[in-house]
């Protein structure tokens, strides 16, 4: 039964999460492009602002600076938020299990880090995960910021890492191999499917939504007039 | 330079610039036809990659489906309300019809364009989809059919060229092309003749496939006119669907009209020639033969013309909207049903098969379908092809957000797109989930069973001949005829495997033998007579008899006088069991390599002259044969394991070079096979002369195995079988499923 | 030898499949395998150009391309992949093919088979070892030489023929009193004498007697005609109702040219300002 239901998993439905991840981000990059293009095409200045842009993408990158409002500096909390997103890709992309699959299915293959160091790199991710989490509650000004999918990404981001943990080691496994292995798979599909509809799409939007907020400052001269409108606000005042 | 830059003012005005705004209808109508268009990518996609045998039901016998039907056949006839309505206009001077004479151009544009994508993913090789044009052949129709859509397309790509370029900056090419419509009319209208009939005449020439009531000297004609039928139809029911997506006002429903009477009379003309030709041709009484043909023909009839013609010749009716879009679509479907029913389904009965499309194929047609009315959506959007664009209403200048979780993904006026792409991105997917999984099917083919023939070994002056022998009255063989005979009385024929090789067993032949060899055993006490128990009679010692003297030789009779012995002895059945062991748990029967231990060759490859040449001439001897008191034979000397010591590699990987992989796991025998025989016969092939026999089954395979092959499977000899048989009596699970192999390959003497 | 032909002589066929065997090992094709559009192992397929199909009592009928002398394949392929040669036998040019399963369509015995499961398919049938006995690397095709039983035979079609009836005459019980392929669709280069019904070989239980590219070649003969005079018949009907319209319109008194009907083009919505 389980094991039906661990074929399906692995099977058609992570075919369909990654065609929709792959494309998905095939989809973001497109729109991202179009409305570049539409931006500068529309836009009264329409020099590329190359370096501020570079400039704001690292910010955004390693954001030790000061975030704007912020009341002050959390240099730890952004320290631990980098490592978490090494852990977070480097653990799954050199997985050597991971890379079987990646050779049986589509032929290609590349190193793989030995099994103790993946172990140490996925429990130091988890725990790197939790410290965020916990962050982000403890903080009043991280709280008031977050939504609802920015408290359930980061617990969601963990399950994988948990439960391939815990199927990689069969005495600390509570339930069965095949039951742990279901849970890893389907959280991973999870993943898969909401990366480009939700804030995790972040990781090939940063740069291109950088560029847009830069853009948008270079507005034709009626611009304001036509937000006010769209806003149904024209007889307000500004 | 300067033209580049217009132009791309031109593409960038037209895509941010457009006065067009969807209303919700429109989003719906497009979110839908984004949905079916991407599952028929998918599709798409997986046809070009595997190949049509995993993508769609044709088979070698139905190779033409709905591909051909709906997409190549269907779709140029839906494609002819072109050529019909610019001939009205310009050759006609019926200048009522202007206002529809450019969706009429742009929806047989967009169809053709559609035939030739149908048509790439329907043709098996279609990146030669060219070769027409290099290759002539003008006694093919199909031939003809090809350059006609090719020009025509063209044709209708420059009759509507001026619709796209009033809106570019390029005056001069627009006057040109304006200047050429009327000798481009006369020329569409001069292709779409030929090849509208012409793919009528694709069909004569199988007149032993079609269904009568369908094939006809006159398909050519018939294809003609229900095509002018059909355009007609097409531009009423265009109109109607795309007043009703933009929400215009029903203005032109007398146009319509017009146009839906006109039809009428065409659809008249076409079934008067139809039931003539059925009448002149003796065909008629086919309509009162019960068959499902019957009940086709004549629903395509109703729907195509008798239904259409009812509804259009009542005035009332011609002139509502209701009225117009059921008469105009009973058409489009009979018509293009009639395109199908022959160019499919009236020849499957012919082929003694069935076919229905996959899903996949479905998906597909629509997909094409789905992808040209959005053409056609974009061209009514940003040109004038009903007409200057409505005002409508202005789209909310919001940036775009995802609808769910409100991740910002672009500016203000890309909501639309992130829509359609966003549906676009999930139908893909959904496409790609159902996808079946295999290229091919691994579903069993059944194997027919071993047959009984009356073939036999007979002797012609001196001569031993295989062959097939007279039946001479009632068949021995059954039961039934012969109570008394218990064996078939003539060879059986074995299939050994599916390739449907076979070899003749002769049943009787055998029966006899063992059994005179029984009588022999017996006398010499040996087994003990009349008994069933399995213990209490030594088969191996049978076996040993059998394996080690010729049949003839114990005998010491002619297959004749067997024979004649057999008939006497006549029910004697204490034999049968030597074979047919149904008291051996798992055991099927005792194959013929039990007895005849020579079926397979003895090999040896062993060359004695390459090593005495390696090891210094005669110097070598006492290397191998190392007591020099001892006869100098195999037996005595050093087992070649002392030199070769590693004969099988260590850590030696499988690799199997023949199995795809989506194949079932490898079994242990295949695993091992995979292990040695790439190698054997790499080594067969380059060393001929040293290594003739490494490639046979023998040398591996045999009774007397040499040391270094005792990790491999053994077959019993005769001496061993008395240990294995001591398994019997060690319980047995009672669940087959979960019983090992390696015990299961024991227990069977005869593997 | 003037045309190359095969006799089959189903009485004396013994089913050892020798045939299948020698073809299978000369043109290379492969193990036959379970595909979906195969409806038994044994039947024609892409890796099996010949075949023997059982029948009742013992009959076996060797299945394989007849290369008719006017064959329908080669007259319906659009680009000249299938060619029918001077010596007789059909032949497959898989450069040329695009694929388009016309041939298999149009085959009155239901042979050409296709390469399903690729996505470069090509079509495969018996070629009677053309290109083999032509470069003069075999005497005979690989099946006829395999016979054990001389059941199937090679030579020239009149001698081939002649004996065919020579057979019947000699034991006019023993046989049905017709050769199969002496006049189906035009006369075929394989031929069969039996002592059962083969129409089952042939999709229809009775072929046309003639060829079958003759129908196409009577309509194709007038399509010329048809495009010049399709042509010239509508150019003169816009000349004379262009010039009906003018006239009229000159009588009604209303100048020439602002009310010329727009021969210029599918422009209707914007010169004319679109719909009322």
């Amino acid at each position: 039964m389980i094991e039906s239901y661990l074929a399906w998993a692995r099977g058609p439905l992570f075919v369909f999460s990654f065609s929709v991840l792959i494309l998905g981000i095939v989809r973001l990059i497109v729109l991202t492009d179009i409305s570049v293009v539409r931006l500068i095409y529309e836009a009264s200045d329409k020099k590329l602002p190359v370096k501020a842009l570079i400039a704001a993408t690292l910010k955004w990158l390693f954001p030790f600076k000061q975030v704007p409002g912020q009341p002050k500096n959390r240099p730890w909390y952004s320290i631990v938020s980098i490592l978490f997103h090494i852990g977070l890709i480097l653990t799954p992309v050199f997985l050597g299990a991971h890379i079987l699959l990646w050779k049986s299915g589509i032929g290609i293959s590349w190193a793989a880090m030995p099994n103790n160091v993946e172990d140490v790199l996925a429990l130091f991710t988890i725990a790197v995960g939790l410290v965020l989490i916990f962050g982000r509650v403890v903080n009043v000004f991280s709280r008031s910021l977050s939504k609802f999918q920015d408290f359930s990404l980061p617990p969601l981001l963990l399950v994988p890492f948990i439960s391939g943990f815990l199927a990689m080691h069969p005495a600390l496994d509570p339930v069965s191999y095949n039951l742990m292995m279901l849970f890893h798979v389907l959280s991973a599909d999870l993943i898969f499917i909401l990366i480009p509809f939700t804030k995790m799409s972040h990781f090939v939007l940063l740069p291109t939504s950088q560029l847009i907020s830069e853009l948008g400052w270079h507005f034709p001269a009626d611009m304001g007039e036509k937000v006010a409108v769209a806003l149904h606000k024209e007889t307000e005042r500004i | 330079m300067k033209s580049v830059k217009k132009l791309i003012q031109f593409v960038l005005d037209l895509a941010f610039n457009s006065p067009y705004r969807s209303t919700a209808r429109v989003r719906t109508v497009k979110g839908v036809l984004w949905f079916l268009a991407g599952l028929g990518t998918a599709v798409g996609i997986v046809r070009m990659v595997r190949g049509l045998g995993a993508t769609t039901n044709l088979t070698d016998l139905t190779p033409w489906g709905l591909w051909i039907g709906f997409d190549v056949v269907g779709g140029v006839a839906l494609a002819a309300g072109g050529f019909v309505i610019a001939a009205t206009v310009y050759i006609f001077h019926l200048h009522r019809y202007h206002a529809i004479a450019r969706p009429a151009v742009l929806t047989a544009f967009l169809g053709y364009g559609a035939v030739i994508v149908g048509l790439i993913f329907d043709l098996g090789r279609w990146w030669d989809i060219w070769h027409p044009v290099v290759y002539w052949q003008d006694h093919s129709a199909l031939f003809e059919v090809a350059w006609c859509v090719m020009l025509y397309f063209t044709v209708l790509a420059l009759e509507f060229a001026p619709t796209v370029f009033e809106k570019m900056p390029f005056p001069r090419i627009y006057k040109a092309l304006k200047a050429l419509t009327l000798p481009l009319i006369i020329l569409g209208i001069m292709l779409s003749t030929l090849h509208q009939s012409s793919l009528g005449t694709l069909f004569l020439i199988m007149p032993f496939r079609i269904y009568p009531l369908w094939y006809s000297g006159l398909l050519p004609w018939l294809f003609f006119i229900s095509a002018i039928g059909l355009g007609l139809a097409m531009v009423i029911l265009e109109s109607l669907v795309s007043n009703w997506v933009y929400q215009r006002e029903e203005e032109g429903t007398d146009l319509l009209a017009g146009l839906a009477r006109a039809c009428a009379v065409v659809l008249g003309l076409y079934m008067a020639i139809r039931l003539g030709d059925l009448a002149y041709n003796g065909k008629l009484a086919l309509l009162a033969r019960p068959a499902w043909e019957t009940a086709d023909f004549i629903i395509e009839a109703c729907l195509s013309v008798v239904f259409p013609i009812v509804l259009f010749s009542i005035p009332k009716v011609r002139k509502s909207k209701g009225g117009l879009f059921i008469g105009a679509s009973s058409t489009v479907v009979g018509i293009v049903l009639n395109r199908i029913n022959v160019s499919g389904i009236a020849t499957i009965a012919a082929t003694r098969t069935h076919y229905f499309p996959a899903w996949t194929e479905f998906a597909i047609s629509i997909g094409v379908v789905a992808a040209a009315a959005l053409i056609f959506f974009f061209f009514v959007e940003h040109f004038s092809v009903y007409g200057p664009e409505e005002a409508s209403h202005e789209d909310t200048g919001l940036p775009a957000q995802e609808p769910v979780s409100n991740v910002y993904i672009g500016a203000a006026g890309i909501s639309n797109t992130a829509l359609y792409s966003l549906i676009f991105v999930l139908s893909l997917s959904i496409g790609v989930y159902f996808m079946p999984g295999k290229g091919h099917d691994l579903r069993r083919t059944p194997v027919q069973p071993p047959e009984t023939i009356n073939a036999g070994k007979v002797s012609v002056s001196g001569q031993t001949l295989y062959g097939l022998m007279p039946v001479a009255g009632s068949d021995p063989v059954d039961p039934k005829v012969n109570p008394n005979t218990h064996v078939t009385n003539s060879p059986a024929l074995l299939l050994v495997n599916n390739d449907g090789r076979f070899v003749i067993f002769e049943h009787k032949a055998h029966q006899i033998m063992i059994e005179r060899i029984y009588d022999a055993l017996q006398k010499e006490h040996l087994i003990t007579a009349g008994s069933d128990n399995t213990a209490s009679y030594s088969g191996d010692t049978v076996i040993e008899k059998l394996s080690t003297t010729t049949l003839d030789a114990v005998t010491g009779q002619t297959y004749a006088q067997t024979c004649d012995g057999a008939q006497q002895a006549g029910t004697n059945t204490g034999s049968c069991k030597l074979c047919h062991h149904m008291n051996y748990p798992f055991n099927q029967a005792t194959s013929c390599r039990t007895c005849h231990r020579d079926m397979y060759l003895p090999t040896n490859i062993f060359s004695h002259g390459f090593h005495v040449a390696k090891m210094d001439g005669n110097r070598s001897c006492i290397k191998c044969h190392k007591d020099p008191a001892a006869v100098k034979s195999l037996q005595t000397a050093a087992p070649c394991t002392s030199c070769h010591k590693f004969m099988i590699a260590h850590n030696s990987l499988i690799k199997l070079h023949d199995r795809p992989l989506e194949m079932p796991a490898v079994g242990y025998m295949d695993a091992m096979h995979g292990l040695c025989r790439s190698c054997h016969r790499r080594m067969a092939l380059l060393y001929p002369q040293r290594y003739r026999n490494l490639e046979k089954c023998a040398t591996c395979h045999q009774v007397n195995n040499p040391d270094y092959l005792k990790g491999l499977p053994q077959y019993p000899s005769p001496g061993e079988e008395n240990g294995q048989r001591s398994i019997l009596s060690m319980d047995v699970p009672q669940n087959r499923g979960s019983y090992p192999l390696k015990e299961n390959r024991a227990l069977s003497p005869s593997r | 030898m003037s045309t190359w032909a095969i006799l089959t002589d189903v009485t004396k066929c013994i089913g050892c499949e020798s045939c299948v065997a020698a073809c299978k090992d000369i043109n290379k094709t492969g193990k036959d395998r379970p595909w979906r559009w195969q409806r038994n192992i044994d039947s024609l397929s892409a890796t099996r150009w010949t075949t023997i199909v059982k029948k009742p009592d013992h009959h076996f009928i060797r299945q394989q391309c007849r290369h008719c002398l006017s064959p329908a394949c080669v007259s319906v392929c659009p680009v000249g992949a299938l060619q029918k040669t001077a010596e007789g036998p059909v032949i497959y040019d898989s450069s040329r093919c695009i694929g388009c399963r016309y041939c298999m369509m149009s085959c009155p015995f239901g042979i050409p088979r296709y390469t399903w499961e690729t996505p470069t398919p090509y079509i495969r049938k018996c070629i009677m070892c053309y290109q083999r006995i032509e470069s003069g690397e075999i005497k005979e095709p690989a099946c006829t030489k395999a016979c054990p039983t001389h059941a199937t035979i090679f030579g020239d079609r009149e001698a081939l023929l002649a004996e065919a009836h020579s057979r019947i005459s000699k034991d006019p019980g023993k046989y049905i009193n017709r050769v199969w392929g002496e006049k189906e669709v035009g006369g075929t280069s394989v031929l069969y004498v039996s002592d059962v019904n083969l129409d089952f070989l042939s999709w229809d239980k009775e072929l046309p007697r003639g060829p079958l590219p003759e129908r196409v070649f009577t309509v194709l003969e007038k399509v010329p005609k048809i495009f010049v005079g399709m042509g010239v018949c509508m150019y003169g009907f816009y000349w004379i109702i262009e010039r009906r319209e003018r006239l009229m319109k000159k009588e009604a008194g209303k100048p020439d040219k602002s009310d010329k009907p727009d021969p210029s083009g599918t422009t209707g919505t914007s010169d004319k300002g679109g719909r009322p």
